[in-house]
């Protein structure tokens, strides 16, 4: 960094869309490549301010989730020997929420440039879709069929392969 | 100021494109309105079977499905053509159809384009037009490609040389007797697995020759290549599988890592170059690690770059089991490595670990140099 080293932040303020203020220090923000570049910009810049980033777009229950799993990556981030340890903390991390929040946290990840989160959240939905028929796919996620039944009937006979 | 930074980092995340998203407000479906990309992302990680069921969801779906970019034909794609149930015998000429059928939608580059070729005993030539699928996927672009043949060796489709934008490339059990005249290189190429392949002389040298972006290098089991020259010089990833008579690293210089596996784990010619290789004072090396594979158990070796004395100065080996074989490539690291500082060996299972330890104890008695 071309900056000086008494300009470089410690922390920074993260306002989500429903205006809460989070507290989050360096090394747990730049878990998220959107929050780094905006802390690797402002200290190009050489402020001291502590600055404050809005989100707009995510809710604060749904921030507090990230950073916490931010947080928790953030411990890591210097040994990969405790790999399995952290493996294990994700999986029951996203044990815990319901579809729509899975939904919500996956495309925050996906704006804040969490890669590891948002390949976490990827890799569960497509681990809880694998074992579903079309018919329970279409009933949990209420995905409502819009083909015209001639279009119905064209896929149908198209992908009847993929049914066997 | 912050805004203008934050709304020049905007445009960047298509933070305009977005909805604004919450739990309390996701009124649609699940899934569907995520974007595209991140749709994408999961289909990719999901059989291509189940992403063409889900092509009967609804428009989004099929939409979705039409431009999947990851084309896998694996087993599990061939298990839906099986005859009968029976385990080795497939219907290759449907096969062929369905994936002409598949890859004359497409026109946007490829993701990903995995072909396997099951061992059907029955079938006695693997007729598939592999040419022309090639050919499409020359002219549209394909950036990872797997050519999986469990049948019987042939020659590997020259077109595979016309894919120029290939990043990712996995052959397996294919001859290549001779480059084409007019091959180009894989400029772009990144990652590059050989298993089971048989080359024509000279061909393996000339092939990454025209590799000048390679970084991850797989050799696996060789056939007829006895004397094996490495000249890749951007090459940071090396594994190494199967035996050879002798390794000659000729320009190994961007090597980080290297992992080998031994058919015969007697093999020291191979242990051998690869100390040569740790201890060369011209090549930057960060770790080498061999693996060794018998069976199960791992072996792991790991010279370390900041001892700049050129010698072993430190060994990691897991999954011992306790077979005399073991101790004697530990007796051989030991006696070879004259500064050996650290010694780490990590037995693996409880059992094992009972049965192994009195002769663990008796082998390393003999041995009092090395700090264990």
């Amino acid at each position: 960094m071309a900056s000086s080293s008494s300009s470089s932040l410690s922390r920074v303020v993260v306002k989500s869309s429903d205006n809460n203020l989070f507290v989050v220090n360096k090394k747990v923000a730049s878990q998220s490549q959107l929050l780094k570049q905006c802390i690797d910009n402002m200290e190009e810049k050489g402020t001291n301010d502590v600055i404050l980033i809005p989100l707009s777009n995510v809710t604060s229950n749904i921030l507090t989730l990230v950073l916490e799993y931010c947080e928790k990556h953030a411990d890591f981030a210097d040994d990969d020997n405790n790999n399995q340890e952290l493996k294990q903390w994700d999986h029951e991390f996203l044990k815990k929420f319901d579809y729509a929040t899975l939904n919500s946290l996956t495309m925050a990840a996906d704006y804040m440039v969490t890669k590891s989160l948002l390949n976490l959240c990827c890799q569960f939905i497509a681990d809880s879709i694998k074992d579903l028929t079309v018919q329970q796919i279409r009933q949990i996620f209420d995905i409502k069929n819009d083909f015209t039944p001639q279009e119905e009937a064209d896929i149908k006979n198209e992908n009847a392969w993929a049914f066997r | 100021s912050l805004s203008a930074i934050l709304s020049k980092f905007r445009p960047k995340n298509r933070n305009e494109k977005r909805q604004k998203f919450d739990s309390s407000e996701t009124n649609q479906d699940f899934i569907s309105n995520l974007p595209t990309e991140v749709i994408e992302d999961i289909l990719k990680r999901l059989p291509m079977t189940k992403v063409a069921q889900m092509g009967m969801l609804s428009r989004r779906w099929r939409d979705c499905w039409l431009s999947h970019r990851y084309l896998t034909f694996d087993d599990s794609f061939w298990c839906k053509h099986q005859i009968a149930g029976i385990n080795d015998k497939h219907d290759w000429e449907k096969i062929n159809q369905k994936i002409n059928k598949i890859l004359s939608h497409q026109n946007v580059p490829v993701q990903k384009f995995h072909v396997h070729l099951p061992n059907d005993r029955n079938q006695l030539v693997a007729y598939l037009s592999c040419s022309t699928w090639l050919f499409k996927l020359s002219k549209i672009g394909v950036k990872k490609m797997i050519l999986e043949n469990l049948h019987k060796l042939e020659d590997m489709p020259f077109l595979v040389f016309s894919c120029k934008e290939l990043m990712k490339l996995k052959i397996n059990h294919y001859t290549i007797t001779y480059l084409p005249r007019d091959f180009e290189g894989f400029v772009h190429l990144r990652s590059l697995v050989l298993s089971k392949i048989v080359f024509g002389h000279g061909v393996f040298r000339r092939l990454l020759a025209k590799c000048p972006k390679l970084i991850e290098l797989r050799i696996e089991w060789l056939i007829g290549m006895s004397h094996l020259v490495l000249d890749v010089p951007t090459v940071e990833y090396l594994t190494i599988k199967g035996d050879f008579d002798s390794i000659d690293f000729v320009n190994v210089q961007g090597l980080k890592c290297v992992s080998v596996g031994f058919f015969h784990p007697a093999n020291f010619f191979m242990i051998d170059a690869f100390l040569r290789l740790a201890s060369s004072s011209k090549i930057q090396i960060r770790i080498i690690s061999t693996r060794t594979d018998f069976g199960s158990d791992h072996l792991c070796l790991e010279y370390n770059e900041f001892y700049k004395s050129n010698h072993l100065r430190r060994v990691r080996i897991t999954g011992i089991v306790g077979r005399k074989i073991e101790f004697n490539f530990i007796e051989y690291i030991l006696t070879s490595s004259i500064v050996l500082g650290h010694l780490l060996i990590r037995v693996e299972g409880v059992d094992i670990l009972a049965k192994a330890k009195p002769s663990t104890g008796a082998d390393f008695k003999s041995i009092t140099r090395a700090q264990i």
